[in-house]
C-alpha cells in the first residue's frame, strides 16, 4: 500500500496545455504510447492521505470491462469523500501514473490522439461529461451513482438484492444507459436514476430490442415524466414510478 | 427568460398564467459551508396573491425545493410544509459532497389535497377559479444558482487566486497573452519573461498587481458583469468566472454598482497606489545605496 501523491493544479493546467498546443499530434500520441508512466517531479506532487494497493489494482482492472474495472476502481476508493472525487488532479495522476497502462489499453490512441487524451486522461468540457469520460474517474462515479443503492435511500428496499452491484453492471455494460444517465438532470436523483436502471432491465428481460435503442426511448419517457409532474412524481414511491414507465413503454413500439 | 411550460392548470410564475405584478419570490436565502456539510436556510416565500399564499399558511399546498449539483451528479426534490418553519426559517442540510461547484434551486408550490382555486391574481384569460388535483403545482419560482466553493472563501482567500501567471509553451512567443477559457485566468508570458519572474518574491507584490494582475482583472470583472445582460457568456462555467461573480455579486454589495475598473481597484486594494509607493520605496532604496 502506498500513500498516493498527486498533481499541483498548476501542474494538471501546464500537462493540458501542453496537450493542447502539441503541434505534431503523431509525436504526441508516441509520448504517450511510449511512455512507462509519466514521472512527475516532487515539486509538481502533493501527497495525500489516500492509500492504494496499486499492484492489486491494476491486476484486477480489465480493459475489456467496464463493469468489472468500476468495481475494483470504487472498492479501492470506497471511502473517498465526493468533494476530493470532484478534484481532477487526483484521476489526471492516476491515469498518467499508476494506472497508465489500463488507460492505454482501454483508450487506444488511434486517429485523433489529442481528443483522446484530452478526453480520458485529463479533463474536457463542463464537470457533469467530464468526470465520465476521464479514463479513471469515470469507473469511480459509476459504481458511487449505482453501488446498493437500498443502503441509501430506504424507498429503494424494495430492489434489495445479492450483488450489491446490480446497478452498476447494468448501467457501465451499456455506453448509452451511461450516457443517457449521466448527461440528464433527472440523472442526478438517485431514485430516477435507479428506476430507470430498473425499468431497463425488466424491459430487456421481457423484449427483445436493442440496448442502445431502448435506453434512448427510456429516457425520453423519463425526462417526459419528469419535467412536468415534478411534484407527482416527488410523491410517487419508486416501485410505482417503475410499473408507470413499464405501462407507458406498452404503448409505444418498444 | 424564464419559458413557458404546460401544466393542466395555471401556474403563478408561467409567463402569461397571472397578472404581472404576481409574485412568487424569497427575499434571500443563506448558505452555510461547513467541514460535514452545506446547509441552506430558506426564508418563508413571499407570494403577493393572499389566497395562494393562504392554501401555504393552511397547508393545504406545501414548498418544494427543487436542487440540482451538476458536478457532483446529484439532485434532490424537497418538501417544505408552512408549520415545519420555524421562526420564519426553514434549515436544510446536504452531507458533504452532495452539492459541490455550481449549483441551481428552484421552488414549487403544490397542493396536497383536491382543492378549487379562486386566485386575487390570475390573468383575465381564465376562469375566476378552477379545479385542482393533489399535487397539482400552482406557482413555480425562477432557477437561482450559488457557487459551493469548498476550495474558495471569498472572505479569507486570495481575491485573485483564480488567476495564474505562466509562460508560452511556444518559446518563439515574445508577447504576453490572457487565457479565460480555463478554469484559472491564465496570463501568458514569454519564456524569457516568466523565467525573471518566478524569482521575484511576495516583496514584488505591489507591482506586480499593479501591472500585471490589475489590468487582466478588469477585463474579467468586464466579461462578468456583461455577462448578466448577454446569453452567450462563453466563460460562465470556468471556475474564475464563478469566483468573481462571487466577489461581485453575493459577497458584498457595496461592488454590485461600480464600474469594472472601480471593482478591480476594490478587490485588489487600490493596485496603482500600491504600485506606486513600491516604486518610490525602490528609488529611496536605490538611493541610499548610491550614499553608501
Amino acid at each position: 500500500m502506498e500513500n498516493l501523491k498527486v498533481i499541483r493544479t498548476s501542474k494538471q493546467e501546464s500537462l493540458t496545455r501542453e496537450v493542447e498546443l502539441f503541434k505534431d499530434e503523431k509525436q504526441l500520441a508516441q509520448n504517450y504510447i511510449n511512455s512507462e508512466g509519466f514521472i512527475f517531479e516532487e515539486a509538481d506532487l502533493i501527497p495525500t492521505n489516500l492509500k492504494l494497493d496499486i499492484e492489486e489494482i491494476n491486476s484486477k482492472l480489465n480493459p475489456k470491462s467496464d463493469s468489472e474495472s468500476s468495481i475494483i476502481i470504487y472498492e479501492s476508493l470506497k471511502n473517498l469523500n465526493l468533494i476530493n472525487a470532484s478534484d481532477k488532479r487526483l484521476w489526471t495522476t492516476l491515469c498518467h501514473k499508476q494506472f497508465m497502462n489500463y488507460v492505454q489499453d482501454r483508450w487506444p490512441l488511434k486517429d485523433t490522439p489529442r481528443s483522446i487524451i484530452l478526453s480520458r486522461w485529463l479533463f474536457n468540457g463542463t464537470d457533469r461529461t467530464a468526470f465520465t469520460r476521464n479514463a479513471i474517474s469515470r469507473l469511480w462515479w459509476a459504481g458511487h451513482l449505482t453501488a446498493e443503492p437500498w443502503k441509501k435511500e430506504p424507498s429503494l428496499e424494495f430492489l434489495k438484492n445479492d450483488d450489491p452491484y446490480k446497478y452498476t453492471r447494468i448501467m457501465t455494460d451499456v455506453a448509452q444507459l451511461w450516457f443517457d444517465i449521466t448527461e440528464r438532470e433527472w440523472g442526478g436523483n438517485l431514485i430516477y436514476r435507479i428506476c430507470f436502471l430498473e425499468t431497463f432491465d425488466r424491459i430487456s428481460k421481457s423484449k427483445n430490442v436493442s440496448a442502445t435503442f431502448l435506453s434512448r426511448e427510456l429516457s425520453k419517457i423519463f425526462t417526459g415524466v419528469l419535467v412536468a409532474d415534478v411534484v407527482l412524481v416527488a410523491h410517487k414511491e419508486p416501485q410505482a414510478l417503475i410499473e408507470y414507465v413499464e405501462e407507458l413503454t406498452s404503448y409505444l413500439e418498444i | 427568460m424564464i419559458s413557458r411550460v404546460s401544466y393542466p392548470n395555471p401556474v403563478l410564475g408561467n409567463p402569461g398564467d397571472y397578472e404581472k405584478e404576481a409574485l412568487f419570490t424569497f427575499k434571500s436565502f443563506t448558505w452555510f459551508i461547513e467541514n460535514d456539510g452545506v446547509s441552506l436556510e430558506v426564508p418563508l416565500p413571499s407570494i403577493n396573491d393572499q389566497k395562494l399564499n393562504g392554501y401555504f399558511q393552511n397547508n393545504e399546498a406545501s414548498l418544494y425545493l427543487k436542487i440540482i449539483s451538476p458536478s457532483s451528479y446529484f439532485s434532490k426534490i424537497i418538501e417544505l410544509r408552512y408549520d415545519e418553519f420555524i421562526e420564519g426559517i426553514f434549515k436544510i442540510t446536504f452531507p458533504i459532497g452532495e452539492l459541490n461547484k455550481k449549483i441551481f434551486f428552484s421552488f414549487y408550490l403544490a397542493t396536497n389535497q383536491t382543492l378549487t382555486l379562486e386566485p386575487e391574481l390570475l390573468s383575465t384569460n381564465f376562469p375566476s377559479s378552477f379545479p385542482a388535483l393533489k399535487s397539482d403545482i400552482i406557482a413555480k419560482s425562477p432557477q437561482w444558482s450559488e457557487l459551493i466553493d469548498h476550495e474558495w472563501d471569498p472572505k479569507k482567500s486570495n481575491s485573485v487566486s483564480f488567476m495564474a501567471v505562466t509562460f508560452h509553451i511556444d518559446e518563439k512567443e515574445k508577447e504576453t497573452s490572457v487565457d479565460f477559457g480555463r478554469d484559472r485566468i491564465m496570463i501568458q508570458l514569454p519564456k524569457s519573461s516568466y523565467d525573471e519572474y518566478i524569482h521575484f518574491g511576495e516583496s514584488k507584490a505591489d507591482i506586480i498587481h499593479s501591472g500585471i494582475v490589475f489590468p487582466v482583472l478588469i477585463q474579467a470583472v468586464n466579461y462578468v458583469i456583461n455577462s448578466e445582460n448577454n446569453s452567450s457568456d462563453e466563460f460562465s462555467e470556468k471556475t474564475w468566472f464563478q469566483r468573481l461573480n462571487q466577489l461581485i455579486f453575493d459577497q458584498s454589495q457595496e461592488l454590485e454598482n461600480l464600474t469594472p475598473l472601480e471593482i478591480a481597484q476594490k478587490i485588489l486594494k487600490d493596485p496603482m497606489k500600491r504600485g506606486i509607493s513600491y516604486l518610490t520605496i525602490s528609488d529611496k532604496d536605490a538611493e541610499s545605496e548610491e550614499d553608501y
